[in-house]
């Protein structure tokens, strides 16, 4: 038995175990989870259409199969925050002139004018409050940014933590430092904040977007979500590939390795490609 | 249904709720619910048995759920409730079928430039039903954040950037569940019931709509929690925009948003008494609404005299004529 693990299945017997640990701040007791309800079968499926679809991997990869299928409640927070931030930006407003000009037209000096847009840049700051709500992993196996990748989970199917949950099924408890966790979650909801501000800011354009958020009543709440794992091994030298599966959505990430063949080739023919367009175009005559 | 309030926001949290719907803050597990716990400080593997046959028990996909593969049995996870919505408050109907008749008599005399001279004449009553509309009626403060361009400090451009925030207890917000009765209809009919003085002790289909005669239809809300959840926080953001406009400098304004932070939300279900009428004139069928409570609000289509609009629209020619010819 792993010291991560919080579920287990005996070697003899098979039958599952839960394992009930005294909770800690960098090991608390999961609080909700989010069940599987994609079956293997289909995960499988999904994993492996995605697979052959990677058209840089080397052939052997997209014609791989899984040499190891595992469902794993993966350890998440579950962050919820009121952010209050105070932003600085440039607002521009455009406005148009209309401009006189002169021309030759026909021989003859003549004189048109013409609407020029220009922009007004204007400095705007202020407050902006509002909740923000955020997953974060708190697995050191499955990083925050795999995680990230087959987001989201639909946390209208969350249910309140109970051991049965986990049976039979692979569990790990929280193996990232809740300070660690903290911080991610911070950045994301910064992320977030920053995004929201964009959108917020009036004005035709912005930049010099600058702004500092204070996180008040953050809540870390830690919920299992369900994950199935494939292992992809494509040539016996090399190391397998995972490929992550939500249990939920059957979103899909993977890192697929690229064929240094295949780019060498795609290159070769780009390059053969410019140099036809340009003699068509008569740029080597 | 309200069983307590968010520690974060104060918004109500009603009974099945696992996370605080307005803020996300998660809720602390009821006694009841505490998590079985027999296990050692060191971590022992614990097989977790069913209570009927005593074989273990896993999850099970199919059930989503932990079931027991011997017996069958699910075991029961808490999770998040998400019922219909149901009416808690029918206020009382206080105008009966006859003076619901009366007042659509009176609609139909109403003056109306387009309507037909002869409508309260020839006008037939074919049905008038007494029916209970679905709303949420809400109360909750909100701290919102606002940003617009408007023409107060505008230089070059016509308009200069401002940004602000303002707090505001929005009380007795109506919104509409019904799906009989339009938008519009609904928005007519809101502010002539007294929503300030609703009381559980009408809490049912009371008394006095057994004394009208005829069955009182009552509508369903037909949504789930989630979804009602999502249709008042639409609607408190289109009130924060329009609330926001009072905030805003000068006299003209573009690309107003706002983000809002809501605070001890309280929701009631209500069922509103109203009564639709059916009337036909001139071989064609109309609809018109009666309020429950005050019979001088009556919503509705009225027919139109074509001829007086071809009038109207031969006139304004006849005019325009004139002036053309004149200014030649």
């Amino acid at each position: 038995m792993g010291s991560l693990d919080r579920s287990v299945i005996c070697t003899f017997c098979k039958d599952p175990s839960i394992v009930e640990r005294p909770a800690s701040l960098d090991r608390p007791t999961p609080i909700f989870a989010v069940g599987f309800v994609l079956p293997q079968a289909r995960a499988q499926d999904l994993a492996h259409r995605k697979v052959s679809r990677a058209w840089l991997a080397p052939q052997s990869f997209r014609k791989g199969t899984a040499e190891k299928v595992t469902g794993v409640y993966i350890p998440s927070y579950l962050y919820s925050v009121r952010c209050e931030t105070e932003y600085q930006a440039s607002i521009g407003e455009d406005y148009e002139e209309t401009q006189t000009y002169t021309t030759t037209e026909n021989g003859r000096k003549v004189t048109r004018t013409r609407t020029v847009t220009h922009t007004e840049w204007r400095s705007l700051s202020g407050q902006h409050s509002s909740y923000v709500e955020r997953v974060v992993s708190a697995s050191s196996g499955i990083p925050n940014a795999e995680l990230e990748a087959i987001e989201p989970f639909d946390l209208r199917a969350l249910h309140r933590y109970r051991p049965e949950t986990l049976a039979g099924w692979a569990a790990e408890d929280a193996s990232l430092a809740f300070a660690t966790c903290l911080a991610s979650a911070q950045k994301e909801a910064s992320a977030e904040v920053g995004s929201k501000l964009s959108k917020f800011l009036p004005g035709d354009r912005q930049r010099e977007l600058a702004y500092q958020t204070e996180f008040e009543d953050e809540d870390l709440s830690l919920a299992l979500l369900p994950i199935w794992v494939l292992a992809i091994r494509y040539q016996p030298d090399k190391r397998t590939v995972r490929v992550l599966v939500n249990g939920q959505t059957g979103r899909v990430s993977m890192r697929a390795p690229i064929s240094e063949a295949k780019v060498a080739f795609l290159a070769i023919a780009g390059v053969g490609l410019l140099l036809l367009i340009l003699s068509q175009l008569g740029a080597f005559r | 249904m309200s069983v307590a309030s968010c520690e974060r926001c104060g918004s109500e949290l009603l009974d099945g709720d696992l996370r605080c719907p307005m803020c996300a803050l998660a809720i602390a597990a009821s006694p009841k619910a505490d998590l079985p716990n027999a296990h050692s400080q060191q971590g022992a593997a614990q097989v977790l048995r069913c209570e009927g046959c005593g074989a273990s028990v896993s999850y099970n996909v199919e059930v989503q759920a932990p079931a027991c593969a011997f017996c069958r049995a699910v075991v029961k996870l808490e999770t998040e409730a998400d019922p219909l919505e149901e009416a808690e408050y029918f206020p009382a109907f206080e105008v009966d079928e006859s003076a619901a008749q009366a007042a659509i008599q009176k609609f139909w005399r109403a003056p109306r430039f387009f309507s037909p001279g002869n409508l309260s004449r020839t006008a037939m009553l074919q049905d008038l039903k007494p029916l209970r509309w679905v709303a949420w009626v809400f109360d909750v403060q909100a701290l919102v954040s606002w940003s617009a361009d408007t023409d107060a400090g505008a230089q070059r451009a016509n308009f200069a950037p401002h940004a602000g925030q303002f707090e505001e207890t929005y009380r007795h917000v109506v919104v509409s569940a019904s799906r009989g009765l339009t938008k519009e209809e609904t928005a007519r009919l809101a502010p002539h019931y007294r929503v300030d003085k609703l009381s559980l002790a009408s809490s049912s289909t009371d008394r006095h709509d057994q004394e009208l005669g005829s069955p009182v239809l009552v509508e369903r809300f037909s949504v789930q929690r989630s979804s009602a959840r999502k249709a008042i926080r639409g609607a408190l953001l289109n009130l924060a925009q329009k609330s926001a406009e009072a905030h805003l400098p000068g006299s003209r304004f573009r690309n107003l948003h706002v983000e809002i932070v809501p605070r001890r939300l309280e929701t009631r279900r209500v069922a509103f008494p109203a009564y639709v009428a059916v009337y036909r004139y001139d071989g064609h069928v109309f609809r018109a609404i009666v309020h429950g409570t005050n019979r001088e609000c009556v919503v509705g289509n009225a027919p139109i005299s074509w001829l007086k609009v071809m009038l109207v629209a031969a006139l304004v020619g006849a005019a325009i004529a004139l002036i053309v010819l004149g200014i030649r």
